[in-house]
């Protein structure tokens, strides 16, 4: 978000108490191909105790960003610009020492794929006492005592035997378990969750989001939850971020969002999610063409050449869509679209 | 688990009779008479039957075999006619010697490759990183002969820092009491701090000169294991747990990244202390590698099979105890006993 608008919301919303306050993030990758502008200049909040959601298709940035925000962005990519504040400080500018101090405890994350997010060569119980040591004085035996608390928590049958059990041990509903448990080791304040049910079957992940929910809950753990499946917005989300092509193009409350869409992206992006009651013979509703090269992006917006309402349109092709304000009672849409005022009626 | 070992010790029996099978039948397949060798030029056709005799070797070969096998297994390994003494006699004065070298010139490659190999992939900096590959490359392209001679000159000749291709140690160093047959240990069993340095500064040019190829195998495979393990999700994760690089390194990234490296170091570690000719030659270590050379230009067969079945047998328990430590390493390798 650029310029004014974002001054003029983030002053507004300073008086909430934040968890997580990113600010024009920028996270690029220097590949052969040229500079992948991966995550271009997204702000976005997350309130104590609130979930939010970030859905776009995938390679909209989403990965990118959650890593971005802790700091865990590896060579060839790099963060350039933009300030991540966790519970109030400004943890951009934090060393990599200062930030392990924080990752794990104030903030964790959760992974799509449970299957290679553990270490094959230890055990179940090593790594999750190992996030626990790491950030408590603890002793060996009282954090095992703890990692089975966890294991129990998190529903794994048989928790005690099963944490001297290796990850291939584990179904990958139960390594994601794990995961979760490892995510809650040190009850932090904020888990960035990325797709994490994608990867396994449809009753598992009903299971794991569950389970998620209630933990969270219990805990009042914040949670910004990247996916790319709406239906798992609707179902856990208050709030959510729209993600294309490494920006946030819509903003609003999950209930707004899923009455009215600001911006053309999301419309498509709503049609997309099958619903049982409402099928039609027929192949299922895709937005046609993909997501444009990060590395070589079209000078005007970037979702022109796909979109139903600018395509071939001169302002669309020619500028970048300013965000818009849309609706503002209590419950902001902000949305970049030159047409967003208009569809927002 | 048992059905593992089983087969294991199945695999291992069939590799030591093969190999004993092999130098046998090699050996007397190679043109040539020893009792002839033996007995000179001159003698006559009689006294060369008369040694025929006495060797055995108008025997049928299964019976010749037979005698060599119950002869190993009752120790008695014959008797190495080339030096008049007994096979036994020569191989137990010569192959520590050998085995003493290629220990240290395997921990010297062991260790420093995997120094290295962190060193190169940790940091992820291309200039140290091209720097440790290219001396890889040389390791691995250096005959080890040349560079020994080299090591010699420099150090030793021209610099003076450490001593000449005098064996295992100085002139004026009785060798300690034989408790292990290698110097190092015996000189610290003894408590003989003055002989335990000697030996370790006689060590150190060969064990370099017979471990830089090693060493540089082992850099190239351990460097591309740890930049694909590096890569994967579970690092990440483990980052993201608030563990630091280095410990994220260590202890994820290396035991996994370790396991293909331990096999090819297990039969690295095998050849190595079985000895290795050109390196003892040049720095005048009294080893097992130029003697069975002789031997075998001398068609001497028992020293020949002795050295070849004991050397097969140093590799199948090497490779055992590799196998022994993948378990304990890999949980995958172990059955799932429960579930």
């Amino acid at each position: 978000m650029s310029g004014a608008t974002a001054r003029v919301v983030s002053a507004r919303e300073s008086a909430r108490d934040l968890v997580l306050e990113v600010e024009e993030l920028e996270t690029d990758f220097y590949t052969q191909e040229g500079v992948v502008h991966a995550v271009r200049r997204v702000s976005l909040e997350v309130e104590r105790g609130q979930r939010v959601g970030i859905v776009g298709e995938s390679g909209s940035g989403k990965s990118a960003l959650a890593l971005s925000i802790v700091g865990l962005i590896e060579p060839p990519g790099r963060i350039v610009g933009g300030t991540v504040r966790l519970n109030g400080r400004d943890i951009s500018r934090y060393s990599d020492r200062q930030l392990q101090r924080i990752r794990g405890r104030e903030v964790s994350l959760i992974f799509q794929d449970p299957m290679t997010a553990l270490d094959p060569v230890k055990t179940i119980g090593d790594q999750i006492v190992e996030v626990i040591r790491q950030h408590r004085p603890m002793r060996r035996a009282a954090a095992r005592r703890e990692a089975v608390r966890l294991l129990q928590d998190v529903e794994v049958p048989y928790a005690e035997r099963r944490l001297d059990n290796y990850p291939h041990q584990y179904s990958g509903g139960m390594r994601q378990r794990v995961m979760i448990a490892i995510a809650l080791a040190n009850t932090p304040d904020l888990i960035i969750a990325d797709e994490p049910t994608t990867a396994l079957d449809v009753t598992t992940q009903a299971q794991v989001l569950d389970l998620l929910e209630r933990l969270v809950t219990e805990r009042s753990t914040a949670v910004l939850l990247i996916t790319h499946n709406l239906g798992i917005v609707a179902e856990f989300c208050n709030r959510v971020f729209v993600m294309y092509a490494g920006r946030v193009v819509e903003r609003a409350s999950v209930e707004r969002l899923f009455a009215v869409q600001a911006h053309p992206y999301s419309e498509a992006l709503l049609r997309c999610v099958p619903r049982p009651d409402q099928l039609e013979r027929g192949p299922l509703p895709t937005i046609p063409g993909a997501p444009p090269n990060l590395a070589h992006l079209p000078p005007g917006c970037p979702f022109e050449p796909r979109c139903p309402v600018g395509h071939g349109v001169e302002l669309c092709v020619t500028t970048v869509p300013p965000p818009v304000l849309v609706a503002n009672s209590g419950d902001p849409v902000l949305a970049e679209c030159h047409f967003a005022g208009e569809r927002y009626r | 688990m048992t059905r593992i070992v089983l087969d294991k010790l199945f695999g291992a029996g069939v590799a030591i009779f093969g190999a004993s099978l092999l130098a046998f039948l090699f050996m007397r397949v190679v043109p040539g008479n020893p009792a002839r060798l033996i007995v000179g030029p001159l003698a006559t056709p009689q006294a060369i039957t008369a040694q025929e005799h006495a060797m055995g070797l108008n025997k049928p070969l299964w019976v010749q075999y037979w005698r060599y096998i119950s002869g190993i297994f009752s120790g008695n390994w014959g008797f190495a006619y080339s030096t008049g003494q007994t096979v036994k006699h020569e191989i137990v004065a010569r192959l520590p010697a050998s085995a003493e070298l290629g220990f240290y010139a395997f921990v010297f490659a062991f260790l420093f490759a995997i120094l290295f190999a962190l060193v190169a992939t940790y940091r992820r900096r291309r200039l140290v990183d091209a720097a440790i590959r290219g001396l890889s490359f040389i390791g691995l392209g250096t005959p080890p002969f040349w560079l020994g001679l080299l090591l010699l000159l420099l150090l030793s000749q021209i610099w003076g820092i450490l001593p000449g291709p005098e064996g295992r140690l100085g002139p004026n160093t009785p060798p300690p009491p034989t408790v292990t047959h290698f110097y190092t240990f015996d000189a610290l069993i003894a408590g003989q701090w003055g002989t335990f340095w000697n030996a370790i500064q006689h060590l150190v040019l060969p064990a370099i000169t017979l471990g830089l190829a090693p060493f540089a195998y082992l850099v190239r495979l351990l460097r591309a294991n740890l930049l694909d393990i590096s890569r994967e999700n579970f690092i990440v994760v483990v980052r993201s747990k608030g563990v630091g690089r280095w410990s994220a390194f260590v202890r994820h990234a290396l035991p996994n990244a370790f396991l293909p490296t331990l096999t090819a170091a297990g039969l690295l570690l095998a050849q190595l202390l079985t000895g290795t000719v050109l390196v003892e030659e040049v720095f005048n270590w009294p080893g097992i590698g130029q003697f069975v050379v002789e031997s075998i230009l001398r068609q001497d067969y028992a020293v020949v099979q002795t050295f070849v079945l004991l050397s097969a047998i140093a590799y199948v328990v090497v490779n055992l105890l590799v196998d022994v430590l993948y378990g304990v390493i890999d949980p995958r390798v172990r059955l799932p006993v429960a579930r």
